[in-house]
């Protein structure tokens, strides 16, 4: 029996570096196993178990979170002599119990990616524009952030701070301090968030029938039957690892329908898939609805009954309202007389495409399966031009059959309790309190763009339109932004409109880790810290029917010199600031921020950043807060916390919710009073009807039906005899938000999405189409919408329906590095990117950017 | 119904055109060999100038294929591993051990030759020694292909059989060749007696070639109907590797070098006596060149299409 | 104590295709992006709307009866004590008849020297503002920008030019007690790893209540990964 210690094994590890083999000889020692001994991991295979030895040769596994998606999954990350190595689930978390998709994987070539920018960099070519090379040469931070506090205090010279504009991409929930705190204490309402191009229409469906302006969770743990109407969970948000865990059991115990135009990763993994017409979800989903009450299976308990139980939902016939008596919701009847009445499957057909008899089945069995049954709502069957009542439709039917705040069906959110930035207003001095209450660039709230959050009249931000605020100078032009962990001229539809408005504005800087294409039109680039790696920060968020808070950690030194985006940022600008006269914002940091555990206030960015996410986090470990052990763990103190990572809530319990929804009525709307407020309110803002609103939102509706979830027909661009084909776009399961284009394990393992190539971009088409176009497999051709045009390689697959064409999002980046190019020097992209194709359109009743539902069509031909 | 299957392993062929050179010039080498010790054997030391071109060429030939092997390895200077460590059961570790011997014993007799004596005991004698060694060494080179259970076009038992004839015709068609060369340079035809003499007596190889053409055409036509009505696997591979090398297997390896050879050495025997000499040399001259290019092909051919890729056939 | 036979069940019913198993493969033994260990293939079948999709994961069989090894001319490729089918670069002498040999295309060549495109990477996106694949190695002092130290213990962290490699079982793991790559980064639990010689192990209480199925069985090579149900 070999004697090897783990000593020796580790050290021969280091020296062995450099490719040389000479360790184990010719056979991998069983000895060196049994005399190593194996963890937990290695228990069912009978090696004996010496726990805790392991870890000493492999180097530290360090807490952190990935924001590859917004999944935002609890991971640990193996830090071997200074440097991550690899990554994997956080098993301290209850919400992902350890498991992780794909993209933290990813993160790895990204945090090692030799396309990072090394320094901050100043722009010496002054014309901007898409094609012009930028002429980045090095800068010091200094000298960067000197530019930028020069042009802000010209802004306050001239008290035009509102022509400041921050530009915020994805965040962490430090978010507050650069977002809000710096704009509205230097004096700008122009904190404007990309959440419009996320997924602000899904929240719309939520809200307007169950009064949640949020996401759901699911518990797929008890369910029976999942809907799921374009989401994708096996590849793309908000649960990705604990959909995966739990799938095959899920199989085993409940059926799955998927409704989505291509065959995607769930799809493939369902028992029924329903390949709709793209943004004709709300059609499918008000026949399913029609069904369930024709059928007579709608939830007694929680919907109600007729007072004599016998049902009068047939179909073409009103119903008298007084016949039925509701439970926990509100105005099934009106919803069936104004909407459901005439809504037949065989209508339906006609609309969707998907056969009548599978619409039917599908209803019955997911209302048969009903109270354990989800219908999953996602951006695909809500993002839409019309998506709006999609949503609330298609979330309505767990209202229908009383799977909403249910066991094994739809549920709302446990709290996580955490603070955000301290109060500023005594900060704001006269100029700022001014200005920051001008109305914002991306003009919501406008009778077009209501952005009816939470209900209220430009209460959401409308993101993409901010582009065309900034080029039309409407309600004024904006002097000076700062974009961070953002790529707008990339990630929004109609992407050269940002291209245009970022050209515009005379000052422009870009907070990020490569130089995308947003950076292309910056004067002055930043490099951000790797907020998986080389950042201080946390998150919120559920799955699995648990709530966390998720802390990112300084895993590694950065290897460059580099800053992290959303606080030592803010406060080198602050102190830059300051030293031109203006300390408001670096007194704010320094008098509101401090040390939880030592109170001692930052004296450095570095400080700044470790204090503020102790201070945000205080609920989770300090036993002084007062939230402190209420909703969940009880760490002990923040070392548990940066030991441990995460903490967590208790789970979420069902049931407590029903009958107390926020909604106007507190009920479950079908006849929704919460938005029939929301709209007459905006109406009576802009001194117009309520139609006139619904006509202004592209909205085919009058009269009531603007109050009950409904069939739209979905809007698209281009005209179909000069653009015969509908286009969709999905998202894959190795994006992390657009920003992994650049990795190579992302190119070479791009077929992992269902139809797609490695190294390549694909335009997927039905074979069918192909040979009515004359167009072969895999050649080259250029599809062009109304908007705009791309060129990319053609894939012939039986997955999507006829008459469509689909493509992933995240490919075709003409910069950000070179690989995520084809060629980076002479801004040739890899593929074509969608928003190009995609023209700016929106779900204006929530504000958001319409990039699902068939938008727009297209016409492919041989490039 | 329809079926799209993607498996993405290695890009091209792992063996290239050095391995299909190495079976070819190992087999032409062995062949040259055997052929000389039969003339020794036949003739008794009569053809000592064209068993000294054979001889000479043998191990010219199978070590300019070792060679070209070589060049292949991705770790050559790692050759003298191959004797430090047994594996009988890889055809490859023999071939490591029988080629070169081959090629040492070989380098003797040429030597033998070389010294000119009409008849040596102990070149004879050699002779009979190494003649099973090129035997195994031939038939390695098929061998080498036939255990591949991965390779459906080679892991067949024609493969071997053809091996062993491709030597055969291929040794006899590369030392007519060179010989002819050989001699045109020295400015006769054949020094060894009378040209007519020489032609009358070669035709015991000439028939030889008939035969061994053949028996090549037999075992192709063998090989072909096992794999044209085999298990699906094999027909995929049959068929895979016709689309991608057919017309280098059936027009360069199949007509040019044995059914063109045979039907133009066919016409010279009914001419019979009438053919003059001069023309006789030509058409040896011609036919050896056509069997060798094809005797290449078809080895490049079947070394290149035995890794075309097959449809994948996934577990369940 | 028996002798051990280390082998993988992976359930295709709990497979989702998500990939994670061959980027995980990929980081941990440092494989240049042209190959991938952990492989796998995609088989989409049918007309549309009757369409059915499938992702098998396919690895390194560790053959019972491996033909790599039996073909191997000089014992580089060889069977260990537990089982494994491994290789050793320095018998090897790259006559590629592994790679040949094998049924599955589990085995890749090293033609060119691996990652040359980013080991000798010299030229920055942005000069001055960008780096290099060279200078972030040379900075992290490894051999490559996203380096796995620990897979030197048993084989070159980077095998040279002119030798084949493939899947080891994560050997070099399995030595201090830790699972496969593969196996710790399925998210779906699809990939059961152990000793198939103990009849209480993970993998053989799988084999034990499904029918399993391996790759080309006719083959004759008895592959020590087995696949259940179906994806």
């Amino acid at each position: 029996m070999a004697t090897t210690t783990l000593q020796e094994h580790q050290t021969v590890a280091r020296r062995t570096t450099l490719s040389r083999r000479s360790f184990l000889g010719s056979t991998v020692g069983t000895g060196l196993i049994a005399a190593v001994g194996g963890g937990p991991l290695l228990s069912h295979f009978a090696v004996a178990s010496q726990p805790g030895r392991r870890a000493a040769g492999v180097g530290k596994w360090v807490a952190s979170t990935c924001q590859g998606c917004t999944s935002w999954c609890p991971v640990q990350v193996r830090v071997v002599e200074g440097r991550a190595v690899s990554v994997r689930g956080n098993p301290n978390s209850k919400a992902n119990h350890g498991c992780i998709c794909p993209r933290p994987h990813l993160a790895l070539q990204q945090l090692y990616d030799p396309d990072r920018i090394k320094t901050p960099m100043k722009r010496t070519n002054p014309k901007k524009g898409r094609g012009e090379d930028p002429g980045f040469v090095p800068i010091s931070w200094d000298e960067a952030i000197g530019m930028l506090a020069d042009k802000m205090m010209e802004l306050r010279a001239k008290e035009e701070t509102h022509k400041f504009a921050y530009f915020r991409g994805r965040y962490s929930y430090m978010r507050d301090i650069i977002y809000s705190a710096v704009p509205k204490i230097f004096g700008s309402p122009n904190g404007i968030s990309h959440s419009a191009i996320c997924a602000e229409a899904e929240k719309f469906g939520a809200y307007y029938t169950e009064g949640y302006w949020d996401y759901r969770d699911y518990d797929l743990e008890n369910t029976r039957y999942v809907l799921c109407w374009g989401a994708d969970p096996l590849a793309s948000n908000r649960q990705v690892p604990h959909a995966i865990s739990v799938w095959g059991k899920v199989r085993d115990q409940a059926t799955i329908a998927v409704i989505d135009p291509r065959l995607s990763a769930t799809a493939a993994k369902a028992d029924e898939w329903l390949p709709v017409l793209p943004g004709e979800d709300g059609a499918l989903a008000v026949a399913m609805a029609h069904v369930i009450l024709v059928e007579g299976l709608w939830s007694r308990e929680f919907v109600g009954d007729f007072t004599d139980g016998v049902n009068r939902f047939v179909a073409g016939q009103t119903v008298d309202e007084e016949a039925f008596q509701e439970n926990m919701t509100h105005g099934l009847v009106k919803w069936w007389n104004l909407e459901l009445k005439d809504k037949t499957p065989e209508w339906a057909e006609q609309q969707c495409a998907v056969p009548a008899d599978q619409i039917r089945r599908v209803a019955i069995g997911f209302a048969k399966a009903a109270p354990r049954a989800i219908s999953w709502l996602s951006p695909g069957a809500s993002m839409q031009a019309r998506g709006g009542y999609a949503a609330m439709a298609t979330h309505a039917l767990n209202g229908l059959v009383g799977s909403t705040d249910h066991l094994g069906g739809v549920v709302q959110k446990t709290k996580v309790p955490a603070d955000t930035v301290p109060d500023f207003a005594e900060y704001q001095d006269e100029i700022a309190k001014k200005r920051s209450k001008e109305h914002k660039i991306d003009q919501r709230g406008t009778l077009g763009f209501p952005a009816l959050k939470s209900g209220k009249s430009g209460g959401g931000v409308v993101t993409n339109n901010a582009a065309d605020g900034i080029l039309n100078e409407d309600p004024y032009d904006i002097q000076v932004a700062v974009a961070n962990w953002a790529n707008f001229a990339f990630s929004c539809s109609g992407a050269d409109r940002w291209q245009r408005a970022l050209s515009k504005i005379p000052f422009f800087v870009h907070i990020t880790t490569h130089a995308s294409e947003t950076s292309q039109f910056a004067d002055v680039v930043l490099p951000a810290a790797h907020q998986m790696f080389e950042k201080w920060s946390f998150l919120k968020n559920k799955q699995n029917l648990y709530g966390y808070s998720s802390l990112t950690e300084r895993v590694v030194e950065p290897m460059w010199d580099v800053r992290q985006d959303e606080t030592e940022i803010p406060w080198m600008l602050a102190e830059a600031l300051a030293e031109r006269g203006f300390d408001n914002l670096l007194r704010y940091f320094k008098e509101q921020f401090a040390d939880p555990e030592t109170g001692k206030a930052p004296t450095n960015s570095e400080e700044f950043a470790l204090y503020a996410v102790k201070q945000f986090t205080r609920a989770c470990w300090d036993a002084s807060h007062p939230d402190y052990g209420k909703y969940g763990d009880k760490l002990n103190g923040w070392a548990e916390f940066v030991e441990k990572g995460v903490w967590n809530s208790h789970r979420f319990e069902p049931g407590k919710i029903r009958g107390h929804f926020k909604t106007v009525t507190g009920k479950f709307e079908f006849y929704s009073e919460t938005l029939k407020q929301a709209l007459s309110a905006h109406a009576e803002k802009h001194g117009v009807s309520v139609d006139e609103v619904l006509e202004a939102t592209n909205y085919t509706a009058r009269g009531e039906l603007a109050y009950v979830p409904h069939a739209e027909t979905a809007l698209r661009w281009g005209d179909a005899s000069e653009y015969p084909l509908i286009f969709f776009e999905h998202r894959s399961r190795l994006n992390r938000e657009g920003r992994s284009a650049n990795c190579t394990w992302y190119q070479a393992h791009k077929n992992a999405d269902p139809g797609d190539e490695n190294w390549d971009d694909v335009l997927k088409m039905n074979p069918v189409d192909a040979e009515r176009l004359g167009l072969k497999d895999r050649e080259m051709v250029r599809v062009s919408s109304p908007t705009g045009s791309i060129t990319v390689r053609l894939k012939l697959w039986e997955g999507v329906r006829p008459g469509t064409v689909a493509k992933c999002y995240g490919q075709g980046h003409w910069a950000y590095g070179r690989v995520a190019a084809l060629d980076f020097q002479k801004h040739l992209p890899r593929g074509g990117n969608n928003n190009e194709l995609l023209p700016a359109e929106y779900e204006r009743l929530s504000g958001s950017t319409a990039r699902h539902g068939g938008v727009t069509r297209v016409k492919v031909e041989r490039a | 119904m329809n079926a799209d299957v993607v498996y993405i392993t290695q890009h091209g062929p792992l063996w290239d055109w050095r391995v299909a050179a190495d079976l070819f010039l190992g087999g032409a080498g062995v062949g040259a060999l055997l052929f000389a010790v039969f003339l020794d054997e036949r003739f008794d030391g009569k053809y000592r100038r064209i068993c000294h071109s054979a001889a000479i060429l043998s191990p010219v030939l199978i070590a300019a294929g070792l060679f070209l092997l070589v060049l292949k390895l991705g770790q050559p200077m790692n050759m003298f591993k191959t004797w430090l460590n047994f594996n009988p059961t890889a055809p490859l570790w023999w071939g490591s051990i029988f080629q070169p011997l081959l090629v040492l014993g070989a380098i003797v007799y040429a030597l033998r030759w070389h010294a000119g004596k009409e008849v040596d005991s102990f070149r004879r004698w050699l002779g009979r020694l190494l003649t099973p060694l090129a035997l195994i060494v031939g038939a390695y080179h098929g061998l080498l292909l036939t255990v591949l259970v991965s390779r459906p076009l080679w892991n067949t038992g024609p493969t071997v059989v053809a091996a062993l004839l491709g030597f055969a015709s291929t040794g006899i068609a590369v030392v007519m060749l060179v010989h002819l060369i050989r001699m045109k340079i020295a400015g006769r035809l054949a020094d060894d007696g009378h040209v007519s003499e020489f032609l009358r007596n070669m035709r015991i190889v000439r028939n030889i070639l008939f035969a061994v053409i053949l028996l090549q055409l037999g075992t192709f036509f063998f090989w072909w109907l096992s794999l044209r009505f085999g298990s699906l696997e094999q027909r995929e591979a049959l068929a895979a590797a016709n689309e991608a090398y057919g017309p280098m297997f059936w027009w360069l390896g199949i007509g040019l070098g044995l059914i063109l050879p045979l039907i133009v050495g066919w016409l010279v025997v009914l001419r019979g006596e009438s053919v003059h000499p001069r023309l006789e040399v030509s058409v040896i001259w011609v036919t050896s060149a056509m069997i060798l290019i094809g005797g290449f092909f078809f080895r490049l051919a079947v070394v290149l299409g035995g890794q075309v890729p097959l449809p994948i056939h996934t577990p369940v | 104590m028996a002798k051990k036979q280390y082998g993988m069940v992976i359930d295709l019913h709990a497979c989702v295709g998500c990939s994670a198993c061959d980027i995980a493969c990929k980081r941990e033994n440092n494989v240049p992006h042209s190959f991938a260990w952990s492989n796998h293939i995609i088989e989409t079948r049918g007309t549309f709307p009757d369409v059915s999709y499938r992702y098998i994961p396919t690895l390194c069989n560790h053959c019972t009866d491996a033909p790599c090894v039996l073909n191997c001319p000089t014992t580089a490729m060889y069977k260990s004590e537990d089982g494994l089918t491994l290789h050793d670069p320095d018998k090897c002498i790259g006559c590629a008849t592994c790679a040949v040999s094998c049924p599955y295309g589990a085995i890749f060549v090293n033609h060119e020297e691996p990652f040359e495109e980013i080991r000798h990477d010299e030229s920055p996106a942005i000069a001055g503002c960008t780096s290099t694949g060279a200078e972030v190695a040379k900075r992290g002092g490894v051999p490559l920008p996203v380096y796995n130290p620990a897979r030197a213990a048993t084989l070159p962290g980077v095998r040279p030019r002119g030798v084949p490699e493939k899947c080891t079982f994560c050997d070099h793991r399995l030595a201090v007690g830790e699972l496969p790559a593969c196996v710790e980064a399925c998210p779906a639990g699809a990939r059961i790893f152990g000793d198939l010689n103990d009849p209480d192990s993970a993998p053989s209480r799988a084999i034990a209540k499904y029918h399993p199925k391996v790759r080309n069985p006719e083959k004759g090579t008895r592959p020590n990964v087995l696949y259940i149900r179906d994806y």
